[in-house]
């Protein structure tokens, strides 16, 4: 009896402690084989400057500007050959992002983050698919992006469709550095300390200068 | 018998339907530094040549066709037909999708330190786990002193997976090379599965050969995807046929990814993996002996009884929120809360225990049977005659934001052809829940188990108590390292055949179990796995 009280008390100590510690969606702004595209609800107190509207162009002409590297691990870093950053998106996946991401910036709350997923077919069709992920959001003057998954291999089946029910959860979020051309837009936001993208400079630095 | 060769039939004619094959583009799309991008099957230069040759009149619209078309022939027939890839394994496959192969590895080191009490040198553990001796299986207590450490490549898998002809017509083989923790001899590679699915009809998914039986959810999960170390002993006590978790059969399902309800019914020989009924036998004791000619037992026949008969398990499963799956624990973090009940029916008719001579030394039923038994826990169960299994199972998870809470209920009919045995029937349940102190990394968790092996029997239970650390180096099942603390406490009383008094006769007037007591253990084990 000792220690079903036992296991009984941590169940419930267990259950209370079950609240939000990871990000978690709070709506759908759009779900198809292609992309998907959700605000979810960002655990780090940040107060983001949304609801917030931004042209579907502006938001393009920044994802154009975002390249990335793998960060490698230590202490295979120090062997890692060095390669050049690459664009992260394609020219069909920022036409088919951008607007959507636009979309969900104008509803989104001050504590939500716009989450995004690009897919395509994976090296096996039928199972996998190619994922590049992340999210973005807007504080103030700056516009934050983060890459999670970078044409990454994902299944699409909560288990193995071959090793009957072993669950198949997607692997951990990558590791990048991220750029962004040009480079003086790419700027450390002094009250959080992280990098990101001074937009509504950068919107009206272009040719024609594009309101944010 | 009918609804195994209906099914046998049914899968033939399933996977001989014709596949929708993709026709042939002028490209394709082709991986290069990290992006997918679509790469025509003709030079961009002859193209805009040949076109130019077009427009000016150079050549006419048959002959630019003719070319084009001959030119994406040649370039499809100069790439290569294949593909090779790692992710989650190696994985090989045609460039038309019709065949499919992955390899994977699974490696769980482990060290184990044991503390046992007294009890454990005398009397140990005569009756659940016994150990049997030499070819004819003879009875021996499982005594030890008290600490123990021990090193243990507990389970060494290689596996070989993917499809035939096209996605639905799947094949899975699993071959294991370990050496169980408390084994007298060396492992060698074993088969472990071997079995073909359709899937052709999504309602109607059916597998055949040899694979653990849908039935039991703690077995039907992977011993890869556990929040502990190792099952309780109470989920091995429990499969559908009594001995083994794997059975050779078919099952007909349909698919959990795509229906809230699930069904598995199944019909298998019940004799556990790499075997059948045509190995069990009833041998005949003795041959009775003269002055001159003393008793001997290799002068007998073995005869084959009840080999017409079969297994039929079945389950249900109805996901009431979300899909928990199999796994256990909330590893990806559940974001809306996930509810899964289910249950399972299985009878598994006579399994022969015993010859009917039933006491030790002579006794020659079939080791493979009794080994098993007493494998996983059963071996209370040695020496009562032919025995009918009737088990049923349900349970029940619920998973929230890395959170967990999964438990399962057992209750095993022991039908004894020969009712003047003392056996009774079995039950044990089990609850055990999980919490990751880091999102996807880090997870505690705890069970409690309780089997009570023989309802007849008094001072038998069986409880276990564990808690367990594990850490997911890549938030996913296939790299992590457990830390894990047991304690369990075995009863030793009740009466098993063979080993408690009264003892056949010839064999002595002192039982195994002369000294009674609890068997106690607290154990702490390390465990490093990664499935590649």
């Amino acid at each position: 009896m000792k220690h079903a009280t036992g296991f009984v008390m941590a169940l419930l100590i267990l259950a209370e402690m079950s609240c939000a510690r990871l990000p978690y969606t709070t709506r759908v702004i759009a779900d198809d084989p292609r992309v998907a595209v959700m605000l979810q609800h960002d655990v780090e107190p940040v107060n983001y400057s949304h609801p917030l509207q931004v042209s579907a162009a502006g938001i393009g002409a920044v994802l154009k500007g975002v390249s990335l590297r793998e960060q490698v691990s230590l202490p295979l870093r120090w062997y890692a050959e060095e390669r050049p950053p690459k664009a992260v998106f394609r020219e069909d996946e920022i036409a088919t992002l951008a607007p959507r991401v636009a979309e969900a910036l104008a509803v989104a709350g001050t504590g939500e983050r716009v989450y995004f997923e690009l897919r395509a077919p994976g090296m096996n069709p039928r199972y996998d698919q190619d994922v590049t992920a992340g999210w973005m959001a807007v504080r103030e003057a700056y516009l934050y992006i983060t890459v999670e998954y970078f044409h990454a291999q994902q299944p699409r089946t909560r288990s193995s469709p071959y090793d009957y029910n072993y669950p198949t959860p997607r692997s951990a979020p990558g590791s990048y550095v991220l750029y962004f051309e040009p480079g003086r837009f790419w700027v450390l936001d002094p009250k959080t300390n992280r990098r990101a993208v001074e937009f509504r400079a950068f919107l009206q630095s272009a040719p024609g200068g594009q309101a944010p | 018998m009918k609804g195994v060769v209906a099914g046998l039939v049914l899968m033939l004619v399933l996977t001989m339907l014709p596949s929708v094959s993709a026709a042939v583009e002028s490209g394709r799309l082709v991986e290069k530094d990290g992006k997918y991008v679509f790469v025509e099957s003709q030079d961009p230069a002859i193209k805009l040549l040949m076109e130019r040759a077009l427009k000016q009149g150079v050549i006419t619209k048959e002959e630019y066709e003719r070319t084009v078309r001959e030119s994406e022939e040649r370039a499809y027939l100069l790439q290569p037909s294949f593909k090779a890839w790692y992710d989650r394994g190696f994985n090989f496959s045609m460039n038309d999708n019709a065949f499919f192969l992955k390899i994977r590895a699974r490696f769980q080191g482990r060290m184990t330190q044991r503390f046992r009490n007294e009890a454990w040198r005398n009397p140990g553990d005569a009756k659940n786990f016994p150990e049997l001796l030499g070819v004819f299986g003879d009875y021996r207590a499982n005594r030890s002193e008290q600490e123990a450490t021990t090193f243990s490549l507990r389970r060494l898998r290689l596996y070989f997976m993917g499809h035939l002809f096209n996605p639905d017509f799947k094949y899975f083989i699993q071959l294991r090379g370990e050496t169980a923790e408390n084994a007298q001899a060396p492992g060698a590679l074993q088969l472990f599965d071997w079995n073909f699915t359709s899937t052709h009809v999504p309602w109607l998914n059916v597998q055949l050969g040899q694979y653990k039986v849908f039935f039991n959810r703690a077995q039907i999960n992977s011993t890869a995807s556990m929040q502990f170390a190792e099952r309780a002993m109470v989920m091995d006590a429990f499969t559908a046929n009594g001995l083994d978790r794997r059975d050779v059969g078919l099952t007909v399902m349909n698919d959990e990814e795509l229906y809230p309800v699930n069904y598995f019914l199944g019909v298998f020989g019940g004799n556990g993996p790499n075997f059948n009924r045509l190995g069990t036998f009833v041998s005949e004791g003795p041959t009775e002996g003269t002055a001159a000619s003393p008793a001997q037992r290799n002068i007998n026949a073995n005869t084959r009884l009840d080999v017409d008969r079969v297994m039929l398990a079945g389950r249900l499963n109805w996901n009431i929120m979300g899909r928990p799956g199999y796994g256990e624990g909330d590893l990806v973090y559940s974001e809306t809360p996930q509810m899964v009940i289910g249950g399972g029916y299985a009878y598994n008719p006579a399994i022969n225990t015993s010859t009917s001579n039933g006491g030790i030394g002579i006794d020659l039923a079939n080791l493979n049977i009794r080994r098993q038994l007493a494998t996983f826990g059963n071996g209370r169960q040695l020496g009562n005659g032919i025995i009918d299994y009737s088990t049923w199972a349900v349970d029940a998870v619920a998973k929230y934001r890395g959170w967990s809470l999964q438990g399962e209920y057992y209750f095993k009919n022991v039908n004894r052809h020969d009712k003047g045995l003392r056996l009774g029937h079995a039950t044990g349940w089990y609850a055990q829940t999980g919490y990751y102190v880091i999102p996807r990394r880090l997870e505690v968790a705890a069970r409690y188990a309780y089997w009570d092996p023989d309802t007849n029997s008094a001072d038998d239970l069986i409880k276990e108590f564990n808690v367990a650390a594990s850490y997911y180096f890549q938030s996913t099942y296939d790299h992590k390292i457990v830390l894990e603390f047991s304690n369990t406490a075995m009863g030793t009383g009740g009466f098993a055949e063979g080993r408690s008094a009264p003892l056949p006769a010839g064999f002595g007037t002192t039982p195994l179990d002369a000294v009674g007591g609890t068997l106690v253990e607290n154990r702490i084990r390390i465990q490093y796995e990664i499935f590649f």
